[in-house]
């Protein structure tokens, strides 16, 4: 890290360890172009120089597939672990859970009583035309007005003045939302 | 009555209910409106026509102005800029506040380009003091503010000032990196990250 | 643009996985991650970390985290995709600020989080896809302009344009080797400007 901060000029004259040092990550980017896994064992200032390397290539190119083995063993881990964490959450059955479930299983008529009267208080109560209306139901977000910071994201200094290109954004955002209000109100559903 | 009768009969008030509850909820296919935490505390309200309006006319307004720039016209530009502050927004709207902070950023960066750092700051401050949440938008315009006092400060009368004026424009960038943060937080949490 | 019907049934369908899923059948996620896998690798995580290997544990994580938290995912009409891709941009931002060689970068990174955008349909998942490669791109170019021209073209000459390192120096009317030096201080040039935007 230290020969970051005197990166010679281009025409300075170049030594022998970094003509070797500059053929070996030579080789380094030839793998790399080539799509070959990197050498395990790299000191740190090739690793992170191959890193660098690897991120404007990336970034200046479309195609930089995974293999569909790797994606779906990566999914398949990912799937596993999910359901392991589940099963293992699943509680063990105890004398104190069996002596609760049978409370419970007692409780069960009365509680279903309580439940039918305030259902029937309910349905005495409940306003006649039975489902709300269309309008009353809850709006989808998309369909709100709402503050724009989720949709423009941090505004950084060099794009302060953009204020044109993220009007188009938001605009372009609700519209989407209100043809989607229009539609529901002449009565499609979401 | 025997107990099985008993429990028949709650059975069948349990169904009573479940069909009381079934009939009165509407669809629940659309999950209940989920607030962003930069949002006002009011009921969520759709996006309506008066809104569309206003901010198709400042989109216009802006458009408008990026034509006059390319001809290198800046105070047709600037101009173009300005009337978006007098676009009448539906009360309430939260979009209201980030299209006219945006469009005070925008015409701050265009007079302080002119060399009207006064009059650019001028604006950008009217907006932050009628700012009534915090935003990214009015993150930026702490930006910019910023930018007009770092570009004010060495044309100051005295070191002092030069010096007061550098520790404003530090104060301000600060500020938006501060709020910046705060809101990039509270929105990941509403997400579950 | 995409019909709006054809969007809003793409979506629905996202919704009614992610519904699935929340009920206890975390399998049904299945054709969503692999939808979003090769995106989410090679436009978000790989541009970020630059290492294939790290790019795939960071994918992995990222799925992981997705599929334990699925609960906590609330719809909100936007694709999927956005919430994977703020996870996994969470997750290159971290791996960067654990090593403390990498904190510029980390930093750099950090002023991204997190660029959310509101695309209502999946199709608009590979928009993100698109921008996300935009973005890349114009970090990259932000930075080459930083550095000196001949540096600049050595990068472009063989990391963007993939030219073979002879046509390179050929170019350059140098020498192989002294490609390879030219290149080795165009990258550690880039790196030391990369961290500090």
């Amino acid at each position: 890290m230290a020969h970051d901060d005197d990166i010679p000029t281009p025409d300075a004259p170049e030594t022998p360890a970094e003509t070797a040092k500059a053929k070996a990550f030579g080789e380094l980017v030839e793998g790399m172009v080539s799509d070959q896994t990197p050498p395990p064992a790299l000191a740190f200032e090739d690793r992170a120089l191959l890193e660098t390397a690897t991120m404007i290539r990336a970034g200046s190119h479309d195609a930089f597939d995974l293999p569909a083995d790797r994606r779906n063993a990566i999914i398949d881990a990912a799937l596993e672990s999910g359901a392991g964490i589940e099963r293992d959450a699943a509680p063990q059955s105890s004398v104190a859970d069996e002596l609760a479930q049978r409370r419970l299983r007692r409780m069960a008529p009365w509680a279903a009583t309580a439940v039918a009267a305030a259902a029937a208080v309910f349905l005495w109560l409940r306003p006649p035309g039975g489902q709300a209306p269309v309008n009353e139901r809850p709006v989808p977000v998309a369909q709100q007005s709402r503050p724009a910071d989720a949709l423009v994201g941090r505004i950084d200094r060099a794009h302060a003045g953009d204020a044109s290109a993220r009007i188009d954004q938001m605009f372009a955002d609700r519209s989407a939302g209100y043809r989607a209000v229009r539609f529901r109100r002449q009565g499609g559903d979401q | 009555m025997t107990r099985r009768a008993f429990a028949l009969l709650a059975s069948l008030g349990l169904i009573l209910a479940v069909f009381a509850v079934a009939t009165s909820c509407g669809n629940t296919s659309d999950d209940p409106p989920q607030r962003s935490v930069t949002q006002l505390p009011d009921p969520g309200e759709v996006i309506d026509e008066p809104l569309m309006l206003a901010m198709s006319r400042a989109k216009n307004f802006h458009h408008i102005a990026n034509v006059y720039l390319q001809d290198g016209n800046v105070d047709a530009a600037v101009a173009e800029v300005r009337k978006i502050l007098t676009i009448e927004f539906p009360a309430g709207a939260p979009e209201a506040q980030d299209v006219l902070l945006d469009a005070r950023a925008r015409l701050g960066k265009l007079l302080l380009g002119q060399a009207k750092q006064e009059e650019s700051l001028r604006v950008v401050d009217e907006g932050i003091a009628s700012a009534t949440r915090e935003s990214y938008f009015l993150a930026n315009l702490y930006t910019v503010r910023g930018e007009i006092l770092e570009t004010a400060a060495p044309n100051q009368a005295t070191d002092e000032a030069k010096q007061q004026m550098r520790h404003d424009a530090i104060e301000a960038f600060e500020k938006s990196n501060e709020m910046q943060l705060v809101i990039q937080r509270a929105l990941a949490k509403e997400m579950g990250l | 643009m995409a019909s709006d019907p054809a969007e809003a049934e793409a979506l629905d369908c996202e919704r009614q996985i992610i519904v699935e899923a929340q009920r206890g059948n975390l399998n049904a996620l299945r054709p969503l991650l692999e939808k979003y896998a090769t995106p989410l690798y090679s436009s978000v995580i790989l541009p970020r970390v630059g290492d294939a290997v790290a790019a795939e544990d960071i994918l992995r994580d990222t799925f992981y985290t997705a599929v334990t938290k699925i609960n906590q995912f609330k719809w909100q009409g936007r694709s999927f995709f956005a919430w994977l891709r703020q996870i996994a941009v969470n997750k290159a931002y971290d791996l960067h600020r654990k090593s403390k060689r990498q904190r510029k970068l980390a930093d750099s990174l950090r002023r991204e989080l997190p660029s959310e955008s509101a695309p209502e349909s999946s199709a608009d998942a590979m928009l993100i896809a698109a921008q996300e490669r935009a973005i890349s791109r114009e970090r990259i170019d932000g930075t080459l302009v930083e550095i000196s021209e001949r540096y600049r073209t050595a990068i472009q000459l063989r990391l963007i344009d993939e030219l073979p390192r002879e046509q390179c120096a050929a170019k350059l009317e140098v020498s192989i080797g002294t490609f390879d030096v030219l290149l080795y201080r165009a990258v550690r040039a880039f790196r030391k400007h990369y961290g500090s935007r």
